[in-house]
């Protein structure tokens, strides 16, 4: 009797666990979405880092995302090497029983925020972001290993050429922003305030698709850019019969909808007016390398690609972007 | 004998219980995927791992599509693809869809299990592991040259060989039109 209670238990048991294991027998990716989540990138300010530095803390090692060669010519003392890649293939030669504290040579951390996100993947969830990565920290002065300015001319040279642009930016050259000229224009989430799709997530770039477009972003509510958004919903007006379309992109995110929605009742803007979701954050400010320092992108578009990238457009300089939109549209 | 006919009627004791537990056991595994066939494959994939999945269906046609929840194209032809492979899957068609939201934005996951919830798609669904510039190239130079247009359709044929390419949305009428002469060819091997 109790032989055949013991046996049933064995039997019933495996039957439980059946679908478990079936379930871990498909997993044919590097991660399952619905059993995992990668957590938001976190950030330390290069103070903290330096500190750190200065105390000798063991907790943590700096992993420094550049091409070898620049890193050979300067990076932050004690940081290791492991370039950045597009796909990261284990093995993976990163320790995991310590905080790993990436930076890049990029301006919006792009590089360091992508590889965490990879790395969170293979499992790797004690990663920080050095905020600022390679460019804040020799702003600061901080201790470099190496010549910094040599190792900023390598690391720009391998990279495309929204980041040299961008680059630029940090060493008091003129403010940089948006994909520049010749880049292609990227699918991204929206959600539309004023347009058609008002309430809900949308792509404007996906609907509009090889047609003449100006995508202009916006850093947050203000008079001038109320009077650009003005300018901008007029000159699509003027060339509507050449199919010309305008979006309106508030970066700032949901806190600029209620100034969106008065704006359009107030100017009856017709042209769509939306707000990215994780506003300064979001990956749309990513993909579209959007300097959010800057306070407006004008990037004028056709055929999915940037003909013209205005950035600061103030209110008595309208006529470039009427101007480079006329040019795109046919020369008038 | 009575010890005779104890046994027997032990060993039948066991025989229904292995059986019970049999029946349970594959109740249970058929449980996984009965929650929903689209989510037992929602893996996040890598271009090169897509190339694996692509070669995995030869043999088939493949209809491989790219969209986004977000994107109203996208969301104007997936029905048509719901359909298309209900219609022509017994004939040797294999939809693959790869979603082009954000896998590490859990509000954008939310929209895309909530949207396949609704559209109920009998194929297997994939994320991608990015959406950079560099995972259009690398899935197709072109796509990307052109300004990574969603949607995106590229058909191959039964030996693997892409043949009709799309960056816009289709209607059910011009899926079949690519899709049925392809069918209807056989595997050069």
């Amino acid at each position: 009797m109790k032989k055949w209670i013991v046996v049933a238990f064995i039997v019933f048991g495996m039957a439980l666990a059946a679908p478990m294991v079936s379930a871990q027998g498909q997993d044919m990716g590097p991660m399952d979405p619905t059993m995992m989540e990668a957590p938001p990138p976190t950030f330390i300010k290069p103070a903290e880092v330096l500190k750190m530095i200065k105390d000798h803390n063991k907790s943590f090692v700096l992993v420094d995302t550049q091409p070898a060669m620049a890193y050979d010519e300067s990076h932050i003392p004690g940081a290791i090497n492991y370039p950045f890649q597009e796909r990261i293939t284990p093995p993976i030669p990163l320790p995991r029983d310590k905080t790993l504290v990436i930076y890049c040579p990029c301006t919006h951390d792009e590089d360091s925020i992508s590889m965490a996100k990879k790395l969170a993947e293979f499992g790797y969830y004690n990663v920080k972001i050095l905020e600022g990565g390679w460019y804040k920290w020799v702003a600061l002065k901080y201790p470099v290993f190496g010549n910094p300015d040599g190792t900023a001319t390598a690391a720009s040279s391998s990279q495309p050429a929204a980041s040299t642009e961008t680059a630029s930016a940090t060493s008091n050259g003129p403010l940089t922003s948006g994909r520049p000229a010749g880049a292609v224009t990227p699918s991204f989430r929206v959600i539309d305030v004023t347009g058609k799709y008002k309430g809900q997530q949308t792509c404007y770039v996906c609907e509009y698709g090889t047609k003449p477009t100006i995508l202009a972003f916006f850093k947050k509510p203000s008079e001038q850019n109320a009077d650009l958004i003005v300018k901008l919903n007029k000159l699509v007006a003027q060339n509507s019969q050449k199919n010309l379309k305008g979006v309106v992109v508030m970066v700032n995110g949901k806190e600029s909808k209620e100034w969106l929605e008065s704006l359009a009742a107030k100017k009856g803007i017709k042209i769509p007016m939306v707000y990215l979701l994780q506003g300064p954050k979001d990956l749309g400010v990513r993909l579209y390398h959007i300097n959010t320092a800057a306070d407006n992108t004008f990037l004028v578009n056709d055929k999915r690609t940037v003909r013209t990238n205005l950035v600061n457009v103030k209110d008595n300089n309208f006529n470039e972007v009427a101007q480079a939109t006329n040019k795109m549209l046919g020369g008038e | 004998m009575a010890n005779s006919r104890s046994r027997s009627y032990s060993t039948l004791k066991l025989t229904s219980v292995a059986l019970a537990a049999l029946v349970l056991l594959f109740a249970g595994i058929k449980a996984v995927p009965a929650r929903a066939d689209y989510q037992a494959s929602f893996k996040v994939v890598t271009p090169s791992q897509l190339k694996d999945v692509i070669a995995a269906n030869k043999g088939k046609v493949v209809y491989l599509n790219f969209f986004a929840t977000y994107c109203v194209p996208c969301r104007s032809e997936f029905p048509d693809i719901v359909k298309l492979q209900k219609t022509y899957g017994s004939q040797g068609l294999q939809v693959i869809e790869v979603s082009m939201n954000d896998h590490t934005d859990p509000s954008d996951r939310a929209a895309m299990t909530k949207y396949l919830d609704e559209m109920q798609p009998s194929f297997s669904v994939y994320i991608a592991s990015s959406v950079e510039d560099s995972f259009y190239s690398a899935v197709n130079p072109k796509w990307e040259k052109d300004g990574e247009a969603l949607p995106m359709t590229t058909i191959y044929d039964r030996d693997g060989k892409p043949v009709h390419y799309y960056e816009k949305a289709l209607n059910f009428q011009q899926m079949e039109q690519d899709v049925k002469p392809l069918l209807a060819a056989k595997a050069s091997q």
